[in-house]
């Protein structure tokens, strides 16, 4: 069984292409479009990774990795922020609330993704 | 929860932080499907379309540095930008900077050192946003203009009342003719605009902005295909420090 990202992206567009090449690469994709529904998943699904955007509706995601962090399932869950909000606080707030790893989205590619994801979880 | 703010409560610097992160998000997915279309990820190109894409790649690529850059050009120089000075630990945001960009330098094969000082370090008296900003520009220019195999070495140091953020590269240098142009707005260093197509020649231009308004100044020691070494000198927090 291959390894289960969860993808929390409000952007279609964004989400989908991230999606398609994680699961080229031979993992399991699962995308949601807000905070809440990222809670969720992360309490029903058994994840290996988290993809977090932080302007998303609802619940941004500073809070979302916050609450995850407070969650049994995922409090040691590697949780990536990918985001184009690029300033010194957003980097700061994310480390805080427990972020993993802060990638600025305009400056990877995507190939550049599935190595990060490779580095923190290995190969799918 | 997010507190959301509805337009007409926006400041002008949140609205084009805004329009600036949408902007970006936008080049970004035309950024990734013109990777893949060049990845062969949906089927192979001729060498004419393959041209093309590499052609859409530069512009996509130069378009993403203005929408970046246009930002922080309006947060430095925009007359109600004001300087919110404190003491600040530039250890530490020098830190968050260096960790801000090692998966960038590190997928790029390039080696960055950050030479960190111990035991006590003098606070700097200063607005952390903005300073970022020049940290963030100092860095990236380091590495977008190194080649695989390169170094980057961040460094701290202090000289009487003043601190000195150091980032020196061993890329592709700066003439000397050109030297006294490089913190000029829109000006590119030929060697630079032809190592890196998508540089729109800001940056330099606002760092040098923004450590005016700390009363601080740059210094730029380079040579030509050996690398450069760009120095911040920033005042120390004295307690009494005052603009």
């Amino acid at each position: 069984m291959s390894k289960k990202i969860l993808i929390v992206e409000d952007d279609t567009f964004i989400q989908e292409l991230t999606g398609k090449k994680l699961e080229k690469a031979g993992y399991t994709v699962i995308m949601v479009q807000n905070g809440q529904d990222a809670i969720k998943a992360a309490e029903e699904e058994d994840l290996d990774l988290v993809i977090c955007d932080l302007v998303i509706p609802h619940v941004d995601g500073f809070e979302v990795i916050t609450k995850l962090r407070g969650l049994e399932k995922s409090k040691n869950l590697p949780i990536v922020v990918f985001s184009n909000l690029a300033d010194g606080d957003a980097l700061g707030k994310a480390t805080a609330a427990g972020a993993t790893k802060f990638l600025i989205k305009a400056n990877f590619s995507l190939s550049d993704v599935v190595n990060e994801v490779e580095n923190l979880i290995g190969k799918a | 929860m997010a507190e959301y703010k509805t337009p007409e409560n926006l400041t002008r610097e949140e609205t084009l932080s805004m329009i600036s992160h949408e902007l970006r998000t936008s080049l970004t997915a035309s950024k990734w499907m013109l990777e893949m279309l060049q990845d062969g990820d949906v089927g192979e190109l001729s060498p004419t379309q393959k041209e093309m894409i590499n052609k859409l790649t530069t512009s996509n690529a130069r378009m993403m540095d203005v929408a970046t850059n246009l930002i922080m050009l309006s947060r430095a120089s925009s007359e109600e930008s004001r300087y919110n000075m404190e003491s600040i630990d530039i250890v530490n945001v020098i830190d968050s900077v260096v960790f801000e960009f090692g998966s960038e330098a590190f997928s790029q094969h390039i080696e960055m050192i950050y030479v960190k000082p111990t035991g006590d370090f003098p606070k700097v008296f200063g607005d952390e946003s903005k300073l970022r900003i020049v940290f963030q520009n100092l860095i990236d220019n380091a590495i977008k203009y190194s080649k695989e195999g390169d170094r980057v070495v961040v460094s701290l140091s202090q000289k009487e009342d003043m601190v000195i953020v150091t980032v020196k590269d061993t890329g592709i240098g700066i003439a000397d003719k050109d030297l006294p142009l490089v913190m000029s707005q829109f000006y590119r260093a030929p060697n630079a605009a032809k190592k890196a197509q998508a540089g729109s020649g800001i940056g330099l231009y606002i760092c040098a902005r923004i450590v005016e308004g700390h009363k601080g100044k740059i210094d730029i020691d380079s040579s030509l295909e050996h690398g450069s070494a760009i120095s911040v000198y920033l005042p120390t927090f004295t307690g009494q420090s005052s603009l």
